[in-house]
């Protein structure tokens, strides 16, 4: 358990000759204006303290009726406070106070890397992403520990959180849930805390957002010669360490290839010692000699198997030159 | 550079009325509105606890460093070296809980109320559904934790002008409510004039939709034994479960749709995926039912030898049942 250091609750003031400053005043504007703005003796913030405070015979700040009392600020306000003698006279002037616990939010357009963005030591802060293009960040630099660091991609480009990243220090570095593939957000938003000194950033939670695309490719035996497409595309989202989506090959050629039927060219590495992930087909047309339901299984780490029937393997006979094929899949990653 | 902060009270020196040092003085901590004694540390593990009062050093009226439990709210008395007090403080906190609101009813609501801080919650207890758009107060780069305790849902629209921009919410999704079903969700102010961005969201319990059955667009003298379906959204996807099963397939022909999806379907594969647990009562299907997703409409199939068909009203009896489940990008 962290403790913290006591307040001063009901602070003292005194004059330039060491005495009480007793009538003197305290004078609250918002920072930077003389615009005037309550001090309250108490949380919730309610009711609202003379203005200006007059300090006790003790000169401590006092209510109306001469009762020692507490000070309390509004922690999203910002404040200017004015420490003056029982004749009004100016003793000292603070400006642009802010509350102890800062909060930040910042916003940044920046597209390319890998790069790795600067961000303030706070408890708390936010960084919105507005870049139209994509940005593959590395690390982030300048956290304290403990702190949280909110991500939200607010642009049309994407974000991608690389996974350890050698070229920055390892105070910078994220840990992301996987490993093999950079963490992506799209529209989407995560939340990061820095872990205790020398370690960099633990990934809490994830949205990707919007889903990305890849290009799936049929093969027979392990090629796709002559093969040609009329609709070749995949859409797919990551949540935690598990990768789901869809994929759609609609040939116009064939080609001439021969062998097991395979769908490759998936976005992200099958994740070894996490089971078999796979496949199941909704819609198809144009295929040959099909003795039952089109499934998928991952043979390789980025290629699936197509089957019928159990263990029955499609093979280049089954297609035609207007085969046409969507598949759902869904499968762990590292 | 980091935000700088004041330097913290590590020292503190008490004085009497006529300004002189409150030597002998001590300092008496309790918890908050009690008469309860709950000592300060002397370091900020919280391991040692100092003499309870603390006694100010003679001379000088200086107290040692005193360390609270940042959990707890205290009451603070300082006392002369009579033992009369000289003030009383309390409900001391350390300003790092987060302030709580509690939410008891249902309905709409353009703008609630939520206190300014680091982190502020709002406990949703509503037995009824409520239906908000927006949250007033608190303050840039504020954190929002929402979570729903009652049996009400809790729905949360995105952009809505009937809330000032500033309080208005930007979800993952803008086709339908971000919905917590007794689930939670993390919003975080954005910079001043800037509403509140969705970064987390758990709906929880699934939220129930009703798949709809047309043969050419129609549905003529249909009825159903079971008709339900329910989904979760989870970022921009959805995984939707439904079930039917007829007890009178009507007169209407024609090509079969299910339509009701709570939202339309984004991806341009043109046809997100879907597929069937379970069906039964079908006529001329020989092989396993599939579907896919055109839009917001379900396109349910039969497989043939050269792949799937689309299903129509000759395909179903008075007692087909059709389990099924959809997963697909929405927006």
């Amino acid at each position: 358990m962290a403790g913290i250091l006591a307040p001063i609750p009901i602070p003292q003031y005194f004059s330039n000759a060491g005495k009480p400053l007793a009538g003197g005043q305290l004078t609250s504007t918002l920072a930077g204006t003389s615009t005037p703005t309550p001090l309250y003796p108490f949380v919730p913030l309610q009711t609202p303290l003379q203005d200006p405070v007059i300090l006790d015979a003790g000169g401590r700040p006092a209510s109306a009726t001469g009762q020692p009392q507490e000070l309390w600020v509004d922690s999203a306000l910002a404040y200017k406070l004015v420490l003056a003698g029982a004749d009004g006279s100016v003793i000292q002037t603070v400006d642009n106070l802010i509350a102890n616990t800062p909060i930040l939010v910042g916003s940044t357009g920046a597209t390319g890397g890998p790069t790795s963005i600067a961000i303030a030591g706070a408890p708390i802060i936010g960084v919105q992403f507005t870049g139209a293009t994509a940005l593959t960040i590395s690390g982030f630099s300048g956290g304290v520990p403990g702190q949280l660091l909110l991500l939200r991609t607010l642009g049309a480009g994407q974000v991608f959180l690389q996974y350890q990243a050698a070229a920055v220090p390892a105070s910078d570095r994220i840990n992301t849930f996987v490993t093999t593939t950079p963490t992506p957000m799209w529209g989407g938003a995560a939340i990061l805390i820095h872990g205790p000194v020398g370690q960099g950033w633990h990934m809490v939670a994830h949205e990707q957002g919007q889903w990305l695309q890849f290009t799936p490719i049929l093969q027979w035996g392990g090629a796709n010669v002559g093969s040609t497409y009329s609709q070749q595309a995949g859409f797919y989202v990551i949540h935690g360490n598990y990768v789901t989506g869809v994929s759609r090959t609609a040939l116009s050629a064939r080609g001439s290839s021969v062998g097991v039927a395979t769908i490759a060219n998936f976005p992200i590495v099958h994740g070894a010692g996490q089971g078999t992930g796979g496949g199941l087909a909704s819609y198809t047309t144009g295929l040959v000699g099909l003795t039952g339901r089109v499934h998928g299984y991952f043979a390789a780490s980025t290629a699936m198997n197509l089957t019928m029937n159990g263990p029955t393997l499609l093979a280049d006979t089954n297609f035609s030159n207007t085969s046409d094929l969507i598949v759902m899949f869904r499968y762990a990653i590292n | 550079m980091p935000p700088g902060v004041l330097l913290p009270p590590a020292i503190q020196q008490f004085f009497d009325n006529n300004g002189l040092p409150l030597n002998g003085g001590s300092i008496q901590w309790y918890l908050a509105g009690t008469s309860t004694p709950s000592p300060a540390y002397a370091d900020s593990g919280l391991v040692t606890p100092l003499a309870n009062p603390v006694p100010l050093s003679n001379p000088g009226g200086r107290a040692p460093a005193m360390w609270l439990d940042g959990a707890l709210a205290y009451k603070e008395v300082l006392l002369d070296g009579s033992g009369s007090t000289v003030w009383t403080a309390d409900n001391l906190t350390s300003g790092l809980q987060a302030p709580t609101v509690s939410m008891p009813t249902g309905g709409l609501i353009y703008n609630l109320n939520v206190p300014s801080g680091p982190i502020a919650a709002v406990q949703f207890t509503n037995s009824t559904d409520l239906t908000l758009t927006g949250f007033v107060g608190g303050q840039p780069g504020q954190l929002l934790i929402l979570r729903a305790l009652g049996t009400g849902k809790v729905l949360l629209y995105p952009n809505n002008t009937n809330s000032a921009a500033g309080d208005q919410l930007t979800n993952f999704v803008t086709g339908l409510p971000t919905t917590l079903n007794q689930g939670a969700a993390i919003y975080q102010r954005g910079s001043t004039g800037q509403g509140w961005y969705l970064i987390s969201h758990e709906q929880n319990a699934w939220l129930p939709w009703t798949p709809a059955l047309t043969f050419g667009g129609a549905a003529a003298g249909m009825t159903y034994t079971t008709q339900a379906g329910f989904y979760v959204l989870k970022g921009r996807t959805i995984y939707a479960n439904f079930r039917l099963t007829l007890s009178a397939k009507g007169t209407s022909t024609g090509a079969a749709v299910i339509s009701g999806l709570p939202a339309g379907s984004v991806s341009s594969v043109s046809g997100d995926c879907m597929f069937t647990f379970y069906g039964a009562g079908f006529s001329g299907v020989t092989n396993a039912l599939s579907a896919y997703v055109s839009s917001s409409n379900i396109i349910p199939q039969a497989w043939t030898a050269t792949g799937t068909v689309p299903l129509s009203d000759a395909n179903f009896t008075n007692a087909s049942d059709l389990i099924a489940m959809v997963q697909m990008q929405t927006s």
